[in-house]
């Protein structure tokens, strides 16, 4: 994962901002020349992310979905595994935690919900689990199919909203299920509770724990790096990455039942379609860090909720976010910069005796070529 | 044999005189090449000598064109060449044999040669016909036996050499390099890899030959020069001026190695801690499998084997580490079978590892030094960990085996490969350790970083350690070992004794009978 | 059938050529996701030229045009700037989703669809008999089989396509050979910007003639699929994406044959499916020959 990062400590700190400045600065410069008005707009996303208790309750509903998620991706990511699958593994999630719910709709919350939450991060995990699979056992790129698993989750929800769970009194327009009953939510339509907040801060917790305090948390860091060296050391990267995997698709999953039993209520087909790759790139953004990805997910999260609002009072198009959001990735991970900054670094250290290894530098690496 | 006519390019039988002036070469913060000048006239073989690091791939590399240097110049003939452009060196008739193969593994043998030949910028429509008739030619040509349109990742390792050649041959070229073109032979093959060399010297080729052993340059070369360090320390001489032992001395550098021999016999009556019986195991295409393999080494006790890289040296040590599987046979730690056990459960008895390639196996060069260095927890850690504590027990073991470094919160990629191999052995060697395997411990360390490691290898046995040494490096075996083994095509070939004597040692590796 | 087939190839169509670009960009050995993006992007250049001008031939090269910067900023981006090639191509895809939709908004004022007021040409238009059918198919189908043909024939029969198949095979022994590798993906990048483009406008200028956001449904990450599917050979890639659209036929026609039977949402499923299950095999069936893994040094993701 270093590469993402570069070397230089400040490097690494200052670049995700540099990054999402710049393409702010890009987009709003697009929405200015496409004819509006730019304080306004800035106003205007200031207003609504932040700028009232109900536009912080809109920025925290928004946060709540890309923290869960981002936190599984950015451990998933530090183990070397590319699972973009975290769609459709919080389809899953939603989709299991939901027909629980409904199955069990005259039993007690106490008892239901649980039991409800539990299934979406197994369902979750399962989804993730075959990518996972299908890589560690046999070498299958991970890439493609938990791309596929994500067309399959799409499907099947569009399947449960026209088939098994639809909602037949609905007004027919856009396939949906069946609400939950109102004893089983776990926030009301704003999407922010207390109880959702608690387990937002018991994840980041748990996710500060497993990667600075627990030997599980050290060896994914390695098989990430290394996994050649993982094996001579012993550490089994194979199982790392089942449960990286896991891990990645049980928050997902969560973050799909937390979806259902909180703001939504019920599914509709191709819900939140954007949600996997937000997070995607706010767990890059964050570096992979639990710390980090709780802010990047909280400011991707206001930027939700402004473009959320923009268009009431600007006719803004919501599509702008989506553009946003693509050009935050296309330069998040340039490396560049940092490069130039190590082997400036590197300049400076050489009198300390302490010259680089070879094989280490990118410069040679380019030079040598594979072999070398 | 080479072909008067090649069908691809007509046939220049002259060659050119090559000429290296000052060439340095910079490879981030390290000169891998400083101010070589050197001179090999066409007609003849010339061999380039020099240990592991010393600069003869890179050298090779930029005289083909594939390595820019910092400074200085490449002339073939009265060309000067452009600095690293392959396409230019190959217009002016150099043609580099790699080491590992250039060829990629999903192409067929036609499709390398067709690859390699013609104009660039050109499209070059081709008939599958006429690509294998051409690829046959050629291949009859240069005497290798392989289907035109046999897959280059199915091919064994040898074969890949003649095509590699067969393809380099191909353009006829006035300039050929080949880097340690026998790495990979077995000695049948080398004869004939030496002969054809000569023969193209003959016809009037500039033939230009990486090599590390004495024996093959002696065979094969009208002259030697040496590299080491990245300096040229020995300037191309014609070999009748030269002798083994000035050859080894500019490799090798004037320095004393440290008294020999100085590890007490151990007991007899030691108990055995490493015992592999009857191993059979199969690390990857690059290596031979171990067929056949018994050893047994007791407490402190020091086990060399020796052979020519290849020779199934990879496929014993994963075998015992645990990374690749045992086909037949047993391994036993301590009394314990462990054949079946995963590498962790082994190291939980004691087996520790100093791998082939530290950079590779043995650290991650973009880990921090403590994350390396806790990587390893013998199985005996817990769940928690407390990285406090973990810094503190990694700066006490950097400190303890003179690491210099600057934090343990560093890359372990910013420290040089001497400091790697050090931070490597302190980590493996710790208190539990039992049975310590070492696969080239000082390759490509300086002088004094090598003697540290020797010695810790001698301290570890004197402490009752089973310590089984892979290395090439003869000398180093003969100063540390109590025995040495030979391995060749895979099977241990001959045993050795103190005293050792290098003439039937060599000979054993090369296949020239056993002791 | 005849219809059925018709169907099957208009579903392929867009698939076929945009996994043609990614196999050309694999072989070079770049990893390519951003077919979705310039699926959408070449897709809405051409319709909104098409509306802007009335004019065909202006809105292919405005397609192409505008997918040839994009996939020119793609290979700097990951060539100078050493970004990660697959987040990169994520970020290409949702940037032209986004950006497409907005300009919908902004220029077009209309949050659903533009119309086109004219398509694609369809070459055999007015044929009667048995051939009927093939009236329905714009001259992009045509094209798409000429181009397999060619891509078939760049690669396996000329020399620039074994430097290119070199490129990603294995880089070093490429730059061994001369080959300038940086210089051939740019190459086979834009030459995939190319067929995304015809693979867009044939999405919105065929049978629709109307470009509306989320237009790609994902066809740009099937074309991948399709890519891998048919193991970065012409003729397989070929093959994947006409299996991949047949899936999409039967799909469309199940809704029609037996509504509740089979609900169509699996029979949309197999593709993927059998995408999942192809790539395991061809997985396995490496490792079981224990092929080499090329050693990753240090994975740089």
């Amino acid at each position: 994962m270093r590469r993402l990062l570069g070397d230089g400590r400040v490097a690494e700190a200052v670049r995700p901002i540099v990054v999402v400045a710049l393409s702010l600065l890009l987009a709003v410069g697009v929405f200015g020349l496409s004819g509006y008005p730019v304080a306004g707009i800035v106003g205007g996303a200031v207003e609504g992310s932040v700028g009232s208790a109900a536009a912080w309750t809109q920025t925290l509903r928004w946060a709540i979905p890309l923290l869960i998620i981002a936190l599984g991706v950015g451990i998933t990511f530090q183990a070397g595994y590319f699972n973009v699958g975290a769609q459709g593994q919080m389809y899953a999630g939603a989709i299991g935690a939901l027909a629980v719910g409904l199955a069990l709709r005259d039993g007690p919350a106490i008892v239901v919900v649980p039991l409800a939450l539990a299934t979406g991060v197994a369902l979750g995990a399962l989804w993730a689990l075959v990518p996972g699979v299908l890589r560690t056992r046999l070498g299958a790129d991970e890439v493609v199919t938990s791309l596929m698993m994500n067309f399959i989750a799409v499907l099947l929800l569009e399947w449960i909203c026209v088939g098994p769970l639809k909602n037949q009194d609905g007004s027919g327009q856009a396939a949906t299920t069946d609400m939950l009953p109102a004893a089983f939510r776990i926030s009301d339509g704003s999407g922010v509770s207390p109880l959702m907040l608690g387990i937002c801060a018991v994840l980041v917790i748990a996710a500060v724990a497993l990667r600075s305090r627990t030997r599980m948390g050290l060896e994914i860091r390695i098989v990430g790096r290394n996994p050649v060296m993982a094996e001579w050391m012993g550490i089994r990267s194979s199982r790392v990455g089942l449960l990286v995997f896991g891990l990645g698709g049980a928050t997902a999953g969560l973050a799909g039942a937390v979806e259902v039993f909180g703001p939504l209520g019920s599914l509709r087909a191709g819900f939140s379609p954007q949600m996997g790759f937000m997070a995607v790139i706010v767990a890059l953004v964050a570096a992979l860090g639990p710390v980090r990805t709780l802010v990047a997910a909280l400011f991707f999260g206001a930027l939700r909720a402004a473009t959320l609002y923009l268009p009431v009072v600007n006719d803004l198009p919501l599509a702008g976010l989506d553009m946003l959001n693509g050009m935050v990735a296309l330069w998040i991970t340039v490396s560049a910069v940092p490069v130039i900054l190590a082997r400036r670094a590197a300049r400076r250290t050489q009198g300390a005796a302490t010259v680089a290894a070879p094989v280490e530098k990118p410069v040679e690496k380019e030079a040598v070529g594979e072999h070398g | 044999m080479i072909p008067r006519r090649s069908p691809i390019r007509p046939a220049t039988r002259d060659g050119a005189t090559l000429t290296c002036a000052g060439v340095s070469v910079d490879f981030g913060g390290f000169r891998a090449l400083s101010d070589v000048t050197a001179t090999f006239p066409a007609g003849q073989v010339h061999a380039v000598v020099g240990q592991n690091g010393a600069g003869k791939t890179t050298l090779s590399r930029v005289m083909a064109g594939l390595v820019t240097p910092a400074a200085g110049t490449v002339q073939v003939g009265d060309r000067l060449l452009p600095g690293g452009n392959v396409s230019e060196a190959r217009r002016n008739g150099v043609e580099l044999v790699h080491q590992h193969f250039a060829l990629p593994p999903d192409f067929t043998v036609a499709e390398c040669f067709e690859l390699f030949n013609g104009e660039q910028g050109t499209v070059g429509a081709f008939s599958r016909a006429g690509l294998t008739r051409r690829a046959a030619d050629l291949l009859a040509g240069a005497g290798a036996e392989v289907a035109p349109d046999a897959v280059i990742g199915r091919l064994p390792v040898e074969t890949l050499q003649a095509v590699e050649i067969a393809r380099a041959l191909a353009s006829c070229p006035k300039v050929l390099i080949l880097d340690e073109p026998t790495a990979v032979l077995p000695p049948p093959a080398m004869r004939g890899l030496f002969d054809r060399l000569r023969r193209l010297a003959a016809d009037g080729m500039c033939v230009i030959v990486v090599l590390h052993k004495m024996r093959e340059v002696f065979g094969v070369a009208d002259t030697a020069c040496a590299l080491r360090a990245g300096r040229l320390v020995l300037e191309p001489t014609p070999i009748g001026e030269l002798d083994p032992a000035t050859l080894s001395r500019a490799v090798v550098g004037d320095v004393t190695v440290e008294a020999a021999g100085t590890t007490p016999e151990p007991a007899t009556s030691a108990p055995v801690e490493l015992e592999v019986r009857e191993l059979g195991a199969r690390s990857g295409a690059h290596d031979a499998s171990a067929a056949d393999v018994s050893l047994r080494i007791r407490q402190g006790e020091i086990v060399g084997v020796a052979g020519v890289e290849g020779n199934g040296q990879r496929s014993l040590v994963e075998a015992i580490v645990g990374v690749t599987g045992v086909r037949s046979g047993s391994i036993a730690i301590g009394g314990t079978d462990v054949s079946a056990a995963p590498v962790r459960e082994r190291r939980a008895r004691g087996l520790r590892v100093i791998p082939f390639e530290r950079n590779v196996e043995g650290v991650s060069l973009s880990s921090a030094l403590w994350e390396n260095h806790a990587a390893m927890d013998g199985g005996r850690g817990a769940f928690l960990i407390t990285p406090q504590a973990l810094k503190r027990r990694c700066q006490e073991a950097l400190r303890r085996w003179k690491v210099s470094y600057r934090s343990v919160d560093q890359q372990t990629g910013n420290l040089s490969g001497g400091n790697v191999q050090k931070t490597i052995l302190a980590r493996e060697i710790t208190d539990g350790l039992r049975v310590l395997v070492a696969a080239h411990p000082t390759r490509g360390l300086d002088i004094a970083a090598a003697s540290d490691v020797r010695g810790a290898l001698v301290r570890a046995a004197e402490a009752g350690a089973a310590v089984l040494v892979v290395s090439a490096d003869l000398e180093e075996m003969f100063e540390v070992c109590h025995r040495v083994l030979v391995m060749l095509g895979g099977r241990v070939v001959a045993t050795f004794e103190r005293p050792f004597d290098a003439e039937p040692v060599g000979a054993a590796m090369v296949g020239g009978g056993g002791g | 059938m005849g219809d059925f087939l018709v169907t099957c190839l208009q579903a392929a169509t867009p698939i076929w050529l945009a996994a043609l670009a990614g196999m050309y960009a694999q072989r070079a050995g770049v990893v390519h996701l951003g077919l979705e993006g310039l699926l959408v992007s070449g897709a809405f250049a051409a319709t909104a030229t098409a509306v802007g001008t009335g004019s065909i031939v202006l809105a292919l090269a405005a397609a192409v045009a505008v997918n040839l910067v994009l996939s020119a900023l793609f290979w700097v981006l990951t060539t100078y700037f050493k970004a990660n090639v697959m987040i990169v191509g994520l970020g290409l895809s949702l940037t032209a989703a986004g950006a497409t939709g907005y300009a919908l908004v902004v220029v077009f004022g209309s949050e659903a669809a533009i119309r086109s007021p004219i398509g694609l040409p369809r070459p055999f238009d007015g044929l009667s008999g048995p051939l009927a059918p093939l009236g329905d198919l714009s001259i992009v189908t045509f094209a798409a089989v000429v181009l397999s043909w060619f891509a078939w024939w760049s690669i396996r029969r000329t020399r620039a396509g074994l430097r290119l198949s070199a490129c990603g095979s294995d880089p070093f022994a490429a730059k061994s050979a001369g080959v300038p590798v940086e210089r051939y993906r740019l190459a086979a990048l834009l030459i995939g910007g190319f067929l995304c483009a015809l693979a867009g406008a044939e999405l919105s200028l065929a049978q629709v003639q109307s470009f509306s956001d989320g237009i790609s449904q994902g066809r740009g990450y099937l074309a991948f699929a399709a890519v891998l599917l048919g193991g970065v050979a012409p003729v397989g890639v070929s093959v994947a994406s006409l299996f991949f659209g047949l899936a999409a036929a039967l799909g469309i026609q199940s809704q029609v044959d037996f509504n509740d039977a089979l609900p169509p949402q699996f029979v949309l499923m197999a593709p993927y499916v059998v995408t999942i299950v192809a790539i395991s095999v061809t997985a396995l069936a490496n490792r079981r020959r224990g092929r080499q893994q090329t050693v990753i040094m240090e994975r740089t993701l």
